[in-house]
Parts: C-alpha cells; structure tokens; sequence
C-alpha cells in the first residue's frame, strides 16, 4: 500500500542567474513500511523534494499523494491539519522550540489537534528514547544526539504514516547517528513509511531502498 | 500543551524583550492616566478653593456689607415722605413742608407689608422758629415706628424724653447741659448738646413729637416721615414710589440722593470687589487648568504613538527572531490562526500588564505632581473608573494593532523557505 506518491514532480526556482530547476519530472513511491532513503550531492534538490513531500512547498508539476489523497488539492489551513495527522518532520537542525522543555517540546506536536491525555504518550516516547532524565531540560541544556532524539520523539508523536527525515544523522557522531538510524527503521518496521534524504552513504545504507538525485539543471 | 503555554514559555525566555514591551504601554498608559486624573484633582481643588474663598469673602464682606450699612446709616436718613401737596419749592427754601398730615400715617406705613423697600421710619414735625433773638429750627422726633413684618434692627432718629430737648451745636454754645431753657413758653431741660455737624441740625432744638406738637399747637399732626431706602439709587426710587403710592396715596417721596447714591455705590462697590477677586482666583486656576489640558492633549498622543511604533518594532524583532521556530510549528501543522494567536496573544498580555501598571502608575504620578507641585489636597485625588477601563481595554487593543503587521508578517512567512535554509 502506498504510503506517499510523488507522481511527476518539478519544480523551479527563480535564481539571479535565471531559472534553476531542483526537480524535474521526479517520480518516487513509498509504501507502507518502507524505508527509502534520496541520496545526492548537496544541492541536488533532496530539500526541496522533501518539502514538496511534505506538503510546505507546492511543486509546479505533478501530484503529491499522500496516504491517497491529494495533498496540493488541499486549502492550506487544511494541509496544515492533515499534515499533522500524517506526517513526522526530522530535520539536521532538531529545530526543537529553545525555551520549552523537552516534554513540551514532544507535546507541541499536540496542539494543531489540541489532543488530551496526550502527557502520557509523549512521556512514554521520551522514555523509549532514553530522554527520561532530560525531560524537563530545555533544548540548551541537551547534547546533539538528545536532541535529536527528543525530535524525533517529536516526529513520532501522532503516530504518522510517514516520516520525513533531512539528514537527520548529519550533525550527529556515529553512535548517535546509528541510534537515530535504529529508531528510524523500528519505526518502519511497526509499519510506517520514511523517506530519508541524505548525502550520507552510511545513513541510506539502512535503508530497504536508496534513489540517487542528479546535480540541478540551470536554463 | 496549547498556545498560551507557548506564549508563556516565550515570555519568560525573553524576558527582556517582554519587560522592554511592558515598559513602553507602561509609560504610554502612565501618561494617558495621569494627565486627566491630575486636571480632575486640580479641578476639584479649584471648585473646592473657589467655594472656600466664596465663603470667606461673603463672610467678610458681608461684615464689610453691615459695617458699610451702619455707616451709610449714620449719614442718615436717604428719603423724605411729605404730604402730597407739598410745593417742593417752599419745602427746600424752608427746610420743611408747610403742609402737614396725621401722625398716624407713619402706623399705616410701618404696618403695611407691601412696603418693602423702605425702613427705619421716624416722624417728624418741623418748623422754623425764634429763640433768643435766632432762628431755629424747631423738630419733635417719634422714635422709630417698628415694622412688625420686618426684622428688628437698632433704632434710627432720636429717642427725646418728654420735658428735654437735645440742642445743636451753634445753639449750644454758651449753654450747658442740664440747665433748663424755654422754648416757646414751656420749659426744657437740656439733656444733649449735639457735636457740630456742619448742616442745619447745629441750629436745630430737638425735642419729643409730643412736646414739638404741644408747643407749636399741632396735635396729632407731622410734616415729614423719614426714612432709608434700600439701595434707592438707580431705577428703585420708582420701585418705592409705586409702593408708598399703594399704600399711602396722599403722600410723595423725596430723595436725598447723596445719600442714597452714596450709600448705592458703596454697596455695588464691595459686591463688585467680591465678584473681581473671586473671577480673578478663577481665571488664573482656569488658565493652568487650561494649560495642563493642553499639555495632555499634545504630550499624551505623541507619547502613545511613539509607543505603538516601539511596540510594534519589537513585535517585528520577535518575529524575525522566531523565524525558525514559526516555520517548525508550521511544518507541525499549526494553522495561521495559531500562529497569529501566538503573537495577538502576546500582545494582549503585554497590554494588560502594561495598562495595569501604567493606570497604577499614572494615577500615583498625578497624585505626586499635583500634591507636591501644584498643593493640590489628597483628597481631591482618586482614580478614575473610567480611565480604568480604558487603560485595561484599550492598551491590550493598542498593542494587538502595533503587533497587527509583525503578525502578519509571522503569518505569511513561508515555513519552506527557512527548512530549505539549513
């Protein structure tokens, strides 16, 4: 079952030099409990693909199917919505918010939906990422891997289909990116789809399935 | 988790920022509280000094007012009432009417309530006459007729004794009190001496009404009824005329008008010293309340504005330094309301401290300049419900407007673009 179609995408940037495409007629499908991983040279369009799949960047071509419904047909204030539902964000940079803590850190993956009950899910996801005794700890207070752990507990919050993950490992040292990588495939492995961009041959490599993106072309 | 617990967590991580938010509405609401409470305990005071100084002057010139009357009293009398057919050119060649009337018209006078404009009425009979080889003149006092309607005051006129006679100056001279003297073949004891006057009473034999018609053999009769009218200078004269016209037909009214316009402008005098000091104690309060006014008009609204613009460009700071953060919440799924929430409900919080404050604090600083540098009694000074209001509804919304286009701006801010940035 197809978890994300990118069925014909392109997309072009206006640059100073003139126009640069990132994407150009891209296909790719991800089907539940898969792990893909896009691989490319930095710069190659891997963000852009990603923020296309993510529904925070509307392609100039093509469909984005999303757990088969059509995520560009949506009106913003619903994609936004649906994105909560569906989809985990990992990115490089944590992007975790400074001043809250990382249980309220996880939590604010419950406000789009103004969930209840929801302290306990997220204090059983900090519990299975190790972060037990940095849940009261402020993103400042974290070393790298905590973080990004704490992210990704983030990302997994409201149990998403699929999982979006920037070059998660790309701040991280081995045995934290190794982590990061063994939580990404337990997360397939109970049935969701991620697909992972990476210039990182060691991080596709746990992946079920690795897409090579092409240098962009300038017009 | 929800949006308030954001904006909280946001505030008290940025704390310098939010305190320097505050600090502006503070000062903005300080300023808007503080000029029109300071105008009202000003103005208060004003209505308060001008109603004690009211009180003082009319106290004192009222005492003034009755110290005046009792002069303009002892000039005399201001109006002569004789018989109608009095020829007025005799009467001033003479020094009296030749015409005489009952005595019993000064009862009729005294008693009648309508007449209200006239007091102290004494009757009097007048005549010209020869004593010691000089010519006198010979007048019998009725001491003053009270008017029951009327509230008592010290008697004007003589009070003779029968069987003495008060004598003036130039027909005293020589003669001593005490002694007895003839006057028209009865005999007199000299009970005064008057003090020279300078007018026809130093040639004037005073006597009772009762000996005057005795020995000028005039019972029951007078020529002349006088009186003090109030204030009969101007257009009162006719005012009197036409009363004593009611109630005593057959007579006709005199004025001795310097003593009336005297005693007239006497009176217009003080109350218009009253009037001038009074609107001059108001006109200067008027005119500092004036300029306080003024100053609150200008000074208020520039400080608002440039209030709402420091607001606003630390809104917009905020926003740009969020940038990140707005865009995760975005990739979250947080909609646009959300996001606005963030900012609006930022704003409203830093309103309502701020108004809160600043009420507090305005409300103190114009108790402050008005008791120290303008005495202005505490007690004048309270805090203006209104204002209060105002301040706590209106700042929040002040601050939601200044924060409007930052908002904006968070809204609109493409999540994509600061991902695609790392």
């Amino acid at each position: 079952m197809s978890a994300l179609n990118l069925d014909h995408i392109s997309k072009i940037y206006q640059g100073p030099d003139g126009q640069v495409s990132a994407l150009q007629d891209f296909s790719l499908e991800v089907s539940t409990g898969e792990f893909v991983a896009v691989r490319g040279p930095s710069g190659c369009g891997k963000s852009t693909l990603l923020l296309i799949a993510g529904g925070l960047l509307a392609p100039d071509a093509g469909k984005v199917i999303l757990d088969g419904e059509d995520v560009y047909a949506k009106s913003l204030e619903e994609r936004a919505r649906y994105r909560s539902l569906k989809l985990g964000f990992v990115f490089q940079q944590f992007h975790l918010v400074p001043y809250l803590s990382v249980l309220n850190n996880v939590l604010t993956a419950a406000i789009p939906n103004a969930a209840n009950g929801t302290r306990e899910r997220a204090e059983s996801l900090i519990a299975r990422f190790g972060l037990e005794p940095r849940k009261n700890h402020v993103p400042g207070q974290l070393s790298t891997g905590e973080r990004q752990r704490a992210a990704l507990a983030r990302a997994l919050f409201n149990e998403p289909k699929l999982l979006l993950a920037d070059e998660p490992t790309g701040n991280l040292d081995r045995d934290n990116a190794d982590a990061v990588l063994a939580h990404l495939e337990e997360f397939k492995s109970q049935g969701g789809a991620v697909l992972l961009v990476t210039h990182d041959e060691t991080a596709a490599s746990h992946a079920d399935r690795q897409v090579e993106l092409g240098q962009l072309s300038t017009k | 988790m929800n949006v308030w617990k954001l904006i909280l967590g946001e505030i008290l991580f940025r704390k310098t920022g939010f305190a320097l938010s505050v600090f502006a509405v503070t000062i903005a609401s300080t300023l808007f509280v503080a000029g029109p409470t300071l105008i009202q305990g000003y103005s208060r005071e004003t209505r308060a000094v001008i109603e004690i100084e009211r009180q003082a002057l009319d106290k004192e010139l009222h005492r003034l007012d009755d110290e005046t009357r009792k002069i303009m009293r002892d000039i005399g009398f201001n109006l002569r009432i004789v018989h109608r057919d009095t020829n007025m050119a005799d009467f001033w060649a003479s020094d009296y009417s030749t015409v005489d009337m009952p005595q019993d018209y000064v009862d009729r006078l005294a008693n009648a309530e309508a007449l209200t404009l006239v007091v102290h009425l004494v009757a009097t009979l007048q005549q010209k006459v020869k004593w010691n080889d000089r010519t006198a003149l010979l007048v019998g006092y009725l001491p003053e007729t009270p008017q029951p309607h009327r509230k008592k005051k010290k008697p004007m006129g003589f009070n003779i004794d029968p069987g003495t006679i008060y004598l003036g100056h130039e027909l005293g001279i020589g003669r001593k009190e005490g002694e007895q003297v003839e006057v028209l073949g009865k005999s007199f004891k000299v009970a005064r001496i008057l003090g020279e006057k300078g007018d026809k009473q130093d040639v004037t034999i005073a006597m009772s009404l009762g000996d005057a018609q005795e020995v000028l053999d005039k019972k029951d009769r007078v020529n002349q009824i006088l009186a003090l009218g109030c204030r009969c200078a101007g257009e009162r004269l006719p005012k009197i005329r036409a009363q004593l016209e009611a109630v005593l037909p057959e007579t006709k009214i005199t004025e001795i008008r310097g003593i009336a316009v005297a005693r007239a402008e006497q009176r217009d005098l003080v109350t218009a010293q009253k009037k001038a000091i009074i609107a001059a104690n108001e006109r200067k309060r008027s005119d500092v309340e004036s300029l306080m006014g003024t100053l609150d008009a200008v000074l208020t609204p520039v400080v608002v504005l440039a209030c709402v613009i420091w607001i606003g460009l630390m809104a917009l700071g905020n926003v740009r330094e969020r940038r990140n953060e707005i865009g995760v919440l975005r990739a979250l799924g947080l909609g646009t309301r959300k996001v606005a929430a963030l900012f609006l409900g930022k704003a409203a919080i830093v309103g309502v401290l701020g108004g809160l404050i600043g009420f507090g604090g305005g409300t103190l600083l114009a108790y402050q300049v008005g008791v120290q540098a303008l005495e202005v009694s505490t007690e004048h000074f309270s805090p203006k419900v209104a204002l209060f209001f105002w301040t706590a509804f209106g700042a929040p919304v002040l601050t939601a407007l200044a924060s409007y286009l930052p908002t904006l701006a968070a809204v609109m801010q493409d999540p994509a673009e600061v991902l695609r940035e790392e």
